[in-house]
């Protein structure tokens, strides 16, 4: 059955190859007229307009960027209902949907032109590596809810495609610069043109920025922390089109990023990445298109640690806030050092065991192959096969040198019926399967029913699941001593559990999408209901270790059921005014097994389960209000509100906030030349708590330039 | 998808018994007051209508349903699909019209050698052409067969109009053609040349890298007219011009609904409304003595903005040139 689902794509695009119907004999007929021009295909991967997609999505386009006050990428997802975004310190940002999003959003899928920059080495997308600006993106396609069926795993809460620019759209240098306070500035310059039958654009930016002031903070005072970052990339993209039906997409780049690793430790961190895209896409005939996408991702980083030898570890590790005494001092009645450390303690050398730096490399090959299918009446088919390769070697992570790395394989099946005029069927399928384990089956369905031109009701439901990534199966950070050769662990920091399993949800929906006024006014509702179980955590385990009395392991620790509403509302009725409301209700019920407190009596231990109520902000609401005057002058203006909630289960709450941005920015054109001059302020008055108490959102103002030429 | 048709036209028989049932009720009661109407003149102003169509896909059946929901008031009619060739042959022979919807029902209806009225809907003038020669020969001959075929394509000098009313300035027009509508280049540049502006015309050779050869004409042109070709050339070709149009911020009219939801910034396009108004206004009048089969071009059009491309471009759309399925003033 397998092997015929997988010869079926090639076998179709092969019987593609002999149609050439009416068209050959140079008759032009009405559906030729008809023909589909490409629209919105992130969803199914099927040309589709939002009227017949199985899920809930949200445009980002080129004006609505222009338009907002995003002064990096993450700020714009604030325009999405039920988006949460967030920054654990001033460069490590997080965006999540509906579900907590804690130190790693592990369930968001994020392309850049169809190429995934999900990072497996750290099981979460880091933003500071993608190297695309805000100027580089013509849109954003996000799909509300899981996307499994079409996007696979990674995609299990929400997927985001970022449509960057062609090369062919731009002509000419552009150049730009950003400077602010706290410490802002960033200059980029961009350069398109066509180099015989190639179109070419190169990309280079450079900005830095000293993040949060942490000063203020109590704690942090007078110590040197910083989260500042200090980013370069360079991006190439290629477009060769040999002749009408093949088209050939290419993309290279490189960044280098010096920050830090995460919040309340503030150690540096330094990544090196590149990557490599490819994409052939052929349009067979009437009926079939192909398309070939390959790429690699590579990452690697140095963190910074304290380095330590073994007699600080026992301080490091043992201190004690209330009576000043080490672990090993306090606990000696309990604690038994092993023998063999003891003698080490006792007359072996005092050897380093945590090392001053940290190398990590991550390493991505993805190939797909992808046919779409329009030979049926009324009945659409988007398949595609694919296979990743994912390997890493990182000594912290994994306890020692090595490499671990998997194979997973994928089909993809998405269809779509035209019923009636009126109704429109999706079913979707991912079956995905990693190497020496069980696959999984992932799919939903959906019906779109138009009332009207003006109203189209949704009922969908989807069953999706994710695998663990090869970090959350094989993590084993440890601290180790080298004893002629034989490594004797010290110290456990992370180790994954044995028996991780996959992640579920359940998800069912009704939408609304409202077009009126010529599509000028459009609404969008969402109401939803989520199951997700198995989610994967870090809980804490007792574990007796010669410095230590607990684990963190990494498990299937949570389940939450959520359910609410979310909308949003666009109105353009002219090319002045822009308007972009969006609100989201959510509750949030769910336990997180939280395991060993060792406050608790020994009764008890493994049994402290956490409450996930107000893990997540219950209401969150943006308006986005943008007016351009006669002579070219633009103002806009933001509000978004996050109400309070718990950064972790069982962390006090945050205080809700409420922040206003604005925007005023004005282009002059000459024959060949342009230049535009802005003033974004973000968040006009007072300071506000960005998702730990320590982190504290101030005031930010940034004058931009930017100078064009065709 | 065969048994949405059947679906259909048991549907639509369900609904003739009813209407039937209707016009006994109707008729006892006139004969009840006395008033002696009479029966022949009612099953007289009953047509019945034979609508074939191509395909059971959405941009055909809705067609016929904005057709059917006026039809159907005063009137009988039938939905057959082109390949039910036994139920067409039967009902050929009950029906008073035919109304064909697409190239291939046109074509099926013509081998049947129909005697009674046919309008062809749904139909690009080359298509009717080629058929008109297989299988009467010449066009005239066709027409006094009882054909009257309403064409799809809208004329090109509606594009035209409509790029002069956007752009006043525009003094340069591209335009592109492919294999199935070169031979209309003469005829295109006169219209361009008419209008006192100059044209930049490309046929596109589908065997070369297209960027290449759209490139110079989009780039000096000051509005750029691609006229729908093979569904090939026009699925294949779109993205290209609408990125270079960006590049080079140069207006497209297109020729569809879907090539401005793609990009452009207008089209002129036949919509299903406009088909169905039209089809219905000829059905009036197709049974007049003094009726002549002939053929009619798009009576009505859909001319349709894209927004977001107008901004992009900082043109400013002047409200009344939208126009929903409305007479084209262009």
């Amino acid at each position: 059955m397998k092997d015929n689902s997988l010869k079926l794509p090639f076998l179709m695009v092969a019987l593609s190859a002999s149609t050439q119907v009416f068209s050959a004999q140079g008759l032009l007929t009405e559906e030729d007229i008809f023909a589909e021009i490409d629209s919105v295909t992130g969803v199914t991967h099927l040309k589709q307009s939002l009227s017949q997609v199985p899920a809930a999505v949200t445009i980002i386009d080129r004006r609505t960027i222009e338009a907002s006050t995003a002064l990096n990428l993450v700020d714009l997802f604030r325009l999405v209902p039920g988006f949460q975004v967030y920054f654990l310190h001033g460069n490590k940002p997080g965006v999540t949907y509906h579900v907590p999003g804690g130190d790693y959003s592990r369930r968001l899928e994020v392309k850049v032109d169809g190429r995934s920059v999900y990072e497996p080495l750290l099981s979460s997308v880091e933003w500071n590596t993608l190297g695309v600006d805000i100027d580089d993106i013509e849109y954003i396609e996000v799909v509300r809810g899981s996307n499994t069926a079409a996007d696979g795993s990674n995609a299990f809460i929400a997927s985001f495609n970022i449509v960057t620019r062609s090369p062919l759209a731009d002509a000419g240098t552009k150049f730009s610069v950003q400077h602010g306070n706290q410490g802002i500035k960033s200059r980029a310059i961009s350069h398109s043109s066509q180099f015989d039958q190639l179109a070419t654009r190169f990309t280079l930016k450079a900005s830095e920025n000293n993040g949060f002031d942490l000063e203020d903070y109590p704690d942090y005072a007078g110590k040197d922390f910083s989260d500042s970052a200090d980013t370069f990339t360079i991006r190439y993209q290629g477009l060769w089109t040999p002749s009408v039906t093949d088209s050939i997409n290419f993309q290279l780049g490189t960044g280098d990023t010096k920050t830090t690793i995460g919040p309340s430790d503030y150690k540096k961190r330094h990544w090196k990445n590149k990557y490599q895209h490819f994409n052939w896409k052929r349009i067979a005939n009437e009926w079939s298109d192909v398309e070939l996408v390959l790429y690699h991702n590579q990452i690697d980083f140095v963190d910074n640690d304290d380095p330590y030898d073994v007699a600080t570890a026992l301080y490091l590790y043992g201190a004690d806030e209330e009576d000043g005494k080490s672990l090993h001092q306090r606990m000696g009645g309990d604690l038994v050092l092993p023998s063999n450390i003891q003698q080490i303690l006792g007359s072996g050398p005092n050897q380093i065991i945590a090392q001053p730096t940290y190398a990590h490399f991550s390493d991505r090959w993805d190939a797909e192959l992808r046919s779409n299918i329009y030979s049926i009446d009324n009945l659409r088919m988007s398949l595609a096969m694919g296979s990743r390769h994912d390997s890493f070697e990182t000594e912290l992570f994994l306890g020692g040198p090595g490499q671990v790395s998997q194979i997973s394989n994928r089909l993809n099946a998405n269809l779509e019926w035209t019923a009636s005029d009126a109704l429109t069927i999706n079913l979707g399928n991912a079956l995905e399967k990693i190497r020496n384990k069980d696959n999984t089956n992932s799919y939903r369905a959906a019906a779109n029913y138009q009332l009207s031109k003006k109203h189209i009701f949704r009922l969908a439901g989807s069953h999706s699941y994710r695998d663990p990534t090869l970090l959350e199966v094989n993590q084993n950070s440890i601290y180790t001593y080298d004893n002629q050769g034989e490594k004797i662990t010290l110290y456990t920091r992370v180790k994954s559990d044995n028996d991780i399993a996959t992640e579920k949800q359940v998800s069912r929906e009704i939408g609304y999408l409202g077009l009126f006024d010529d599509k000028k006014l459009s609404l969008d509702i969402r109401i939803f209901d989520e199951e997700l179980t198995n989610l994967i955590g870090e809980r804490r385990e007792r574990f007796l270790g010669p410095l230590q009395d607990s684990i963190n392991i990494i498990d299937n620790t949570e389940n939450v059921k959520l359910k609410g509403i979310e909308w949003q509302l666009q109105y353009r009725p002219t090319n002045q005014l822009l308007l972009s409301l969006n609100h989201s209700y959510l509750v949030a019920e769910g336990d997180s097994r939280y395991g060993y407190d060792k406050h608790d009596d020994a009764a008890s231990e493994n049994d402290l389960i956490l409450d996930l109520d107000k893990t997540v902000p219950e209401n969150m609401a943006n308006l986005l209000v943008s007016y351009e005057m006669p002579g070219g002058l633009k103002f806009s203006g933001s509000y978004h509100y996050k109400e309070g909630y718990k950064p972790k289960p069982g962390a006090v709450s945050l205080p809700s906030h409420s922040r206003f941005d604005l925007k005023a920015s004005k282009r002059w054109f000459s024959q060949s030349n342009w230049m535009e001059l802005s003033l974004t302020a973000q968040n006009v008055g007072d300071d506000y708590q960005e998702h730990f108490s320590f982190n504290k959102f101030e005031s930010l103002y940034v004058l931009g330039f930017k100078l064009g030429s065709n | 998808m065969t048994k949405f048709m059947h679906i259909r036209i048991i549907l639509n028989k369900v609904g003739k018994i009813f209407n039937l049932s209707c016009l006994c009720v109707l008729m006892c009661f006139l004969f009840l007051s006395a008033n002696a109407a009479s029966a022949s003149n009612d099953k007289g102003s009953q047509t019945h209508a034979l609508f074939v169509l191509s395909k059971d896909s959405t941009s055909y059946t809705h067609v016929v349903d904005l057709i059917v929901a006026e039809w159907a008031k005063n009137n009988q009619y039938a939905i057959v699909l082109k390949e039910e060739q036994n139920k067409l042959e039967i009902m050929l022979d009950k029906t008073d019209i035919v109304i064909s919807f697409g190239t291939s029902a046109a074509e099926t209806v013509f081998k049947n050698k129909f005697k009674k009225p046919h309008i062809v809907t749904l139909i690009t003038e080359s298509s009717f052409d080629s058929l008109a020669k297989q299988y009467f020969g010449t066009e005239a001959v066709a027409l006094a067969a009882g054909i009257s075929p309403i064409l799809l394509d809208q004329p090109f000098e509606r594009k035209i109009a409509l790029a002069k009313k956007l752009l006043p300035k525009a003094s340069r027009v591209g335009v592109m053609l492919g294999s199935a509508t070169k031979e209309k280049i003469t005829t295109y540049n006169n219209s361009i040349i008419d209008r006192k502006m100059k044209p930049q015309t490309l046929i596109i050779d589908a065997g070369k890298n297209p960027v290449r050869q759209l490139d110079p004409i989009i780039k000096q042109s000051d509005v750029f007219i691609p006229v729908a070709d093979s569904h090939l050339i026009n699925v294949t070709t779109a993205k290209w011009i609408l990125q270079l149009s960006y590049r080079y911020r140069v207006p497209v009219i297109g020729y569809s609904s879907n090539f401005v939801d793609a990009g452009a910034l207008a089209s002129v396009y036949s919509s299903a409304e406009g088909v169905a108004k039209q089809t219905l206004e000829l059905l009036g009048t197709v049974f007049h003595k003094d009726y002549t089969h002939t053929v009619h071009s798009p009576k009505f059009c859909t001319v349709k903005f894209n927004t977001n491309v107008a901004w992009y471009l900082n043109l400013t759309i002047p409200d009344e040139l939208a126009i929903e399925a409305g007479r084209c003033e262009l």
